[in-house]
């Protein structure tokens, strides 16, 4: 296969975004080497070179530090089965922060290498093909005033200690919520765990 | 619909640029997932002097999923059916996100070049092509002259 143009995803050819190195050392956006598809035996392979890697030991290798999380994010989609809250990755943020501010009522964008659809009036995502996997998403435009619970950028576990260990969570369609958690966590409100100062 | 990812706009912007020689492949005016496809016969082939039309889409989640690719101009090719479907592993099953357009339809060509009759889409001439490869090829020939030269 072709060669790796240095800081440059192979996979969406822009550059690196929280990027991860596989044991045959190709590098990758964490979020599109999550969106690799499962071959049936549930390995996934490297895109660059089809060696076999564990996504799980990679999702436990990577985090970001607590500060990375700054004002420039301003859409979390809700963790599974959880409370807390993710923040979309830079460039879905991005785009997202057009569609709301351009007035859409909707957004249909393919993240980790699913469509899903960004409801803006219900403040709901789902992936188009699963309309039932229904998560809460929340735009904070001013953080400091805001309590959220965030565990990290699309996936990517914050590193800073009183996080919980769970395994990350990433927008993905495999990992989508059941309709009993579902409604539970629709009928929850907010627990404020972490109150992120944006002052500080 | 959702806009185009940054992934398909970059290709086919490098695409435009920097052309695979022997290949064109030009996004439809309507449908920016819907590539235009000539891809020329490779020399000392069969299918030398020809000029293959074929039609590419990236379905919604490409680059995690192949682009579906066909031949329309009629080939007479063990691994290609009469319906222009092509028998390739890298659209199938060995596909990998980091495979593009380019590399695709590079594969494709390369087929061309190297016909493979044990893993045959088109029976018949996976047959032929193995008892009788002179005849085959000058089936090939002869199919490449009258569908695929300029003047028909």
């Amino acid at each position: 296969m072709q060669e790796q143009i240095e800081n440059e995803c192979p996979i969406c050819l822009q550059k690196l975004l929280y990027p991860v190195k596989l044991p045959c050392n190709h590098i990758f956006c964490f979020l599109c080497i999550k969106g690799i598809r499962k071959s049936p035996d549930a390995v996934k392979s490297c895109a660059m070179c089809r060696k076999p890697f564990n996504i799980e030991e990679i999702e436990q290798n990577v985090g970001i530090e607590k500060t990375s999380i700054d004002k420039q994010f301003n859409w979390f989609y809700q963790s599974k089965g959880s409370t807390s809250f993710w923040a979309f990755d830079e460039r879905t943020n991005e785009e997202l922060e057009q569609a709301y501010s351009d007035e859409k009522d909707h957004l249909i964008i393919s993240i980790a290498g699913f469509v899903y659809c960004i409801d803006f009036l219900r403040l709901i995502q789902y992936p188009v093909n699963h309309p039932e996997r229904i998560r809460k998403i929340k735009r904070c435009d001013e953080l400091n005033q805001e309590s959220l619970t965030i565990k990290g950028i699309a996936g990517v576990r914050l590193t800073e200690s009183g996080n919980d260990n769970s395994t990350s969570d990433v927008n993905e369609e495999a990992s989508g919520t059941n309709d009993d958690e579902l409604s539970q966590i629709l009928s929850e409100s907010l627990q404020i765990e972490e109150v992120i100062n944006r002052t500080n | 619909m959702a806009a185009l990812p940054r992934r398909i706009i970059k290709e086919t912007q490098r695409l435009m640029q920097e052309p695979v020689p022997g290949i064109s492949a030009v996004p439809d005016e309507s449908n920016a997932r819907y590539f235009h496809v000539i891809v020329t016969g490779p020399e000392d082939s069969p299918f030398e002097g020809g000029l293959f039309k074929l039609e590419l889409f990236l379905p919604e989640d490409y680059p995690m999923s192949a682009p579906k690719v066909r031949f329309i101009t009629k080939i007479y090719h063990p691994n290609i059916d009469r319906l222009g479907r092509i028998c390739l592993d890298i659209l199938k099953d060995k596909w990998s996100p980091a495979l593009q357009i380019r590399t695709v339809l590079l594969s494709i060509q390369a087929l061309l070049s190297a016909p493979n009759p044990d893993d045959p889409l088109a029976n018949d001439v996976a047959e032929l092509w193995k008892v009788n490869e002179a005849e085959a090829i000058r089936n090939a020939k002869e199919w490449t002259q009258r569908y695929a030269m300029e003047d028909n």
